[in-house]
């Protein structure tokens, strides 16, 4: 039976720093590849632009 | 008479263990026809529940004479996670990154969405879970079966079984988990907020580059999720360089297909009375759905964030960012259908599909940051 004085404590703050960590570095991977579109778009759609379409 | 006992040997052998996990396979495969419930997984994993449930099954190893779905599972699973890795080709020849490569503001969504896998991972340390148990647990939130089964079996998980049952079935249960987990944290305001599409053209080149460089970035950060990326992106590439055609169809349809037969009844190999039917089973079932709940919620609250520092006529439909998990592509046309009942004209689609293959990219991605922290946390 689950009771709170029971509840492991280190596990619970590992939790924590997997989270902070986690969540952090999914949002830095989403960041760069949100940048690598932003780059990739202007790179390629300027390139539309001149009439060298690569489509 | 004794000379025939082996008649009746399986008979005896049947508790009530053994009716009960065959109850549980033959509701999964009433929710796979009847109700339409991600047929393709369930109807195999209900076949498979009953199958390994037979006393001194064949299929599995008795005595020397190996079983064949054991074997599936050691080759096909434990050794390499080949199947939820191959199915990844399929998916990934599948998905169409166009609305995301045209509005990239979206995956900032499929990052946000899985909050839910770590508030879940809390959760269930804080219930006395292995921390190795919590974290694939957590990952059940993303309604992301490969990575789920994929987790669990590399960190080790006594749950394996029940977690690939829950992946899959809040995989099919989105229509209506979703929904209600979307109308509790929005206003019917918010929920009717309308979202101009005006995409950009993207060029064969970028779609091409994308999944390469997607690939590089999530290896170098986490090295971990590099399979599961690399498998997802590689079938990208296959659609999207434009000479593969035939490549890219075998591996949407026939590759997904088979590998999605032979998954399915492989996981029950994880569904045998004595592993499954526990109280900690019921707690994984449980706290799958609230993962899964807390995903959605948190796609919402992020896009609601945004909107605070966004002008009027920029904001963003909180509905848009619970499109961010994994589930592809019933989230999306669930946000679609919700706008819709809300007002008519608001066609959010396009945008809930953009947000919807982040949640892809980002439920895999979280699957290979786990597995790198579990490395440091779990030493």
């Amino acid at each position: 039976m689950w009771n709170f004085l029971s509840v492991n404590w280190e596990n619970v703050n590992k939790s924590l720093e997997l989270m902070l960590k986690g969540m952090g570095g999914i949002l830095v991977v989403m960041l760069l590849i949100f940048l690598v579109i932003l780059v990739l778009n202007k790179c390629f759609n300027k390139k539309k632009d001149d009439g060298d379409d690569n489509d | 008479m004794s000379d025939f006992a082996f008649l009746w040997e399986g008979l005896t052998a049947i508790s009530w263990k053994t009716l009960l996990m065959w109850l549980i396979g033959a509701l999964l495969i009433w929710l796979a026809i009847k109700k339409d419930m991600e047929p393709a997984l369930l109807l195999p994993m209900g076949f498979g529940a009953i199958l390994v449930n037979i006393p001194f099954s064949g299929v599995l190893t008795q005595g020397d004479t190996t079983g064949i779905i054991d074997w599936l599972f050691q080759v096909g699973i434990h050794a390499a996670e080949a199947m939820p890795l191959l199915l990844f080709v399929g998916i990934g020849a599948m998905i169409d990154f166009g609305p995301l490569l045209s509005n990239p503001k979206m995956l900032l969504f499929g990052g946000a969405a899985q909050f839910g896998i770590f508030f879940t991972v809390l959760l269930a340390s804080f219930l006395n879970f292995d921390l190795k148990d919590a974290m694939s647990i957590g990952v059940t939130g993303a309604a992301d079966g490969p990575t789920s089964i994929m987790v669990s079996l590399r960190l080790g998980s006594n749950y394996m079984g029940p977690i690939a049952v829950a992946a899959y079935s809040y995989m099919a249960l989105v229509p209506l988990i979703q929904p209600l987990a979307i109308k509790l944290v929005t206003t019917k305001k918010e929920r009717m907020i309308r979202m101009p599409y005006n995409p950009a053209e993207v060029s064969k080149t970028t779609r091409i580059l994308f999944p390469i460089i997607v690939t590089v970035i999530a290896g170098l950060i986490a090295p971990d999720s590099v399979a599961l990326v690399g498998f997802l992106m590689f079938g990208n590439l296959i659609r999207e360089c434009g000479k593969l055609e035939n490549l890219s169809q075998a591996a949407q349809g026939p590759l997904a297909n088979l590998i999605t037969i032979f998954l399915g009844i492989t996981i029950a190999c994880q569904m045998q009375a004595d592993k499954f039917l526990s109280w900690g089973t019921l707690l994984v079932m449980g706290l799958g759905l609230f993962a899964f709940v807390f995903d959605t919620i948190g796609g919402v609250f992020f896009a609601k964030l945004i909107n605070l520092f966004l002008p009027k006529e920029k904001k963003i439909n909180p509905m848009v960012g619970g499109a961010g998990i994994s589930a592809f592509p019933m989230s999306a046309r669930v946000i679609q259908k919700m706008a819709l009942k809300e007002d008519n004209q608001n066609h959010l689609l396009m945008h809930a599909v953009g947000a919807n293959v982040a949640g892809q990219i980002g439920s895999v991605v979280a699957g290979g940051i786990i597995l790198s922290l579990a490395g440091q946390l779990l030493a």
